[in-house]
């Protein structure tokens, strides 16, 4: 099953490579890091930060439209368009084809976001003579916070459409960014609003702790064991979407 | 001794907002196809073809009734193993090439690299390939795909072989190398399990066929018996008069 598993992802890997909205994202996103030598002319200090920060902003704006458009077609395209039954006719369990599937998605998303970082770090190496390797450590947490979007699209994916998946892919992004200030509420004076508040911080993904912002400015170091403990904590969330899209896709009527 | 054996097969729908409604696609729908004959399966639009043959291969659960493909439950990885199936309209891997495609398909059959190439090259030659397999998928015309679909049903050089409408898209010529292909099989023993609705091709090369209406069987019989008991009619003139006569 295993070999099944890495076939599956080595076809969605080169689909999604070869997809042309999916390039054509990547190539926005070359031309906004290239969109920060307009910022840092215009800003009178700190020309450096500002070459940093709209590159990783490029870096992760286009993350977010490549996840997003990747993961709400990665299995309801293949749903909709029955290409499944081509698939699923041949010794292919189900729950594998999805393990299959989203590696492949994890892994493209992951070539295509280092693949803007490497850009970032030689364009600021050409522009202000300064290497500045934090950036793999930023965008490593950029695709931290899109492997856990991309596994929550996925699975709306399997239960929805692919506009309701991409929607709710937006609204989980939000809300997840301001997971940390629900806690506001837990002192409220409201039983209701202090339920409400600790449910939604538990059950979002508290997305604001994948923020690049503190690597990059120096001020913070990263320790290995909290670099530890966010992998842990994404892998837990892929482990349990894809359980979860694996048992819908297991009982979906396919035709 | 059967390839494929339906009994009392049923599937309903629940229909309307409140899914209140239930309409029958298939009902109790019951035929064996032997190991080693061609077995046609005709009928009109929404007569439940797809429905059968989409239970058969385990996409969608029946409500009732029982399938056995080569002995095994339907959807089975050990019986998927001995099937090849062409869905109608075909769609396999867009972005990638004819070969890449078909290359994929052979390793879900755990096949070695050496085996795919030999197997790719002989459908190549046998279902008249060339462009199909150095283009992606998605620049095919419908004709190409079904020609790759053809390709992908029988890599693994199935015991089985169920299709869904394989002739459609098809110009003659291409239809005749599906016939040709199709007979090829029977020669070497295999099984084949189609719906059509063009008759011609149905006449020409199945063993037995079975027709069905509103989800059951009206019709089943062998080419022979069909031309004993009704000399001179051809398939079409029959299925048109059973269709026009509601029988």
């Amino acid at each position: 099953m295993i070999r099944r598993a890495f076939w599956v992802s080595a076809a969605t890997i080169a689909e999604l490579l070869k997809d042309r909205t999916i390039a054509g994202v990547f190539f926005v996103g070359v031309a906004m890091i290239f969109g920060g030598y307009v910022v840092a002319e215009m800003a009178v200090v700190e020309r450096m930060k500002m070459f940093v920060d709209t590159g990783v902003g490029a870096v992760f704006v286009a993350g977010v439209f490549i996840t997003l458009m990747a993961g709400s077609n990665l299995l309801g395209r293949e749903i909709r368009d029955k290409e499944i039954l081509c698939t699923l006719s041949k010794p292919l369990p189900r729950p594998v084809w999805v393990v299959g599937k989203t590696i492949g998605l994890l892994v493209a998303v992951a070539v295509l976001i280092f693949s803007l970082a490497t850009v970032l770090l030689i364009y600021l190496k050409f522009q202000t003579n300064v290497w500045k390797p934090e950036i793999f450590l930023a965008c490593f947490f950029i695709y931290l916070e899109m492997v856990i979007l991309c596994n929550y699209i996925v699975l709306f994916s399997c239960v929805t459409t692919q506009y309701l998946s991409v929607f709710s892919g937006i609204l989980i992004l939000l809300a997840g960014g301001m997971a940390d200030d629900l806690k506001i509420y837990w002192d409220s004076a409201s039983p209701l609003a202090q339920g409400m508040s600790r449910l939604l911080y538990y059950a979002l993904p508290n997305l604001g702790a994948y923020s690049p912002g503190p690597v990059l400015s120096g001020s913070v170091s990263v320790p290995a064991n909290l670099l530890f403990a966010m992998v842990f904590s994404a892998a837990m969330y892929v482990i349990v979407a894809v359980t979860l899209s694996a048992l819908v896709i297991r009982k979906k009527e396919l035709a | 001794m059967n390839a494929l054996e339906i009994s009392n097969l049923k599937k309903t729908y629940k229909t309307g907002f409140l899914r209140k409604e239930t309409v029958a696609a298939v009902n109790d729908l019951s035929f064996n196809v032997r190991k080693g004959e061609i077995y046609g399966f005709l009928g009109p639009n929404g007569s439940g073809k797809t429905t059968t043959l989409m239970s058969v291969m385990g996409f969608i659960t029946p409500t009732s009734g029982k399938i056995l493909v080569l002995g095994d439950s339907p959807g089975s990885s050990k019986s998927r193993e001995r099937i090849g199936f062409l869905p109608d309209n075909p769609v396999l891997y867009p972005y990638l090439s004819g070969y890449n495609a078909l290359y994929v398909v052979g390793r879900m059959f755990l096949l070695s690299h050496s085996e795919i190439n030999k197997r790719i090259g002989a459908l190549a030659d046998e279902l008249g390939m060339d462009r199909e397999l150095r283009l992606p998928v998605a620049k095919h015309s419908r004709g190409m795909r079904q020609r790759i679909g053809f390709a992908q049903a029988l890599i693994n050089d199935p015991e089985l072989l169920i299709m869904d409408e394989p002739m459609n898209g098809l110009d003659p010529m291409g239809r005749k190398m599906f016939r040709d292909v199709i007979m090829k099989r029977r020669e070497k023993g295999k099984t084949v399990f189609f719906s059509s609705h063009i008759l011609s091709d149905i006449e020409m090369i199945c063993d037995r066929i079975c027709v069905i209406r509103d989800g059951g069987i009206i019709y089943e019989n062998t080419m022979k018996g069909i031309s004993e008991s009704r000399p001179g009619e051809t398939l079409e003139d029959i299925f048109m008069s059973m269709m026009g006569s509601g029988k």
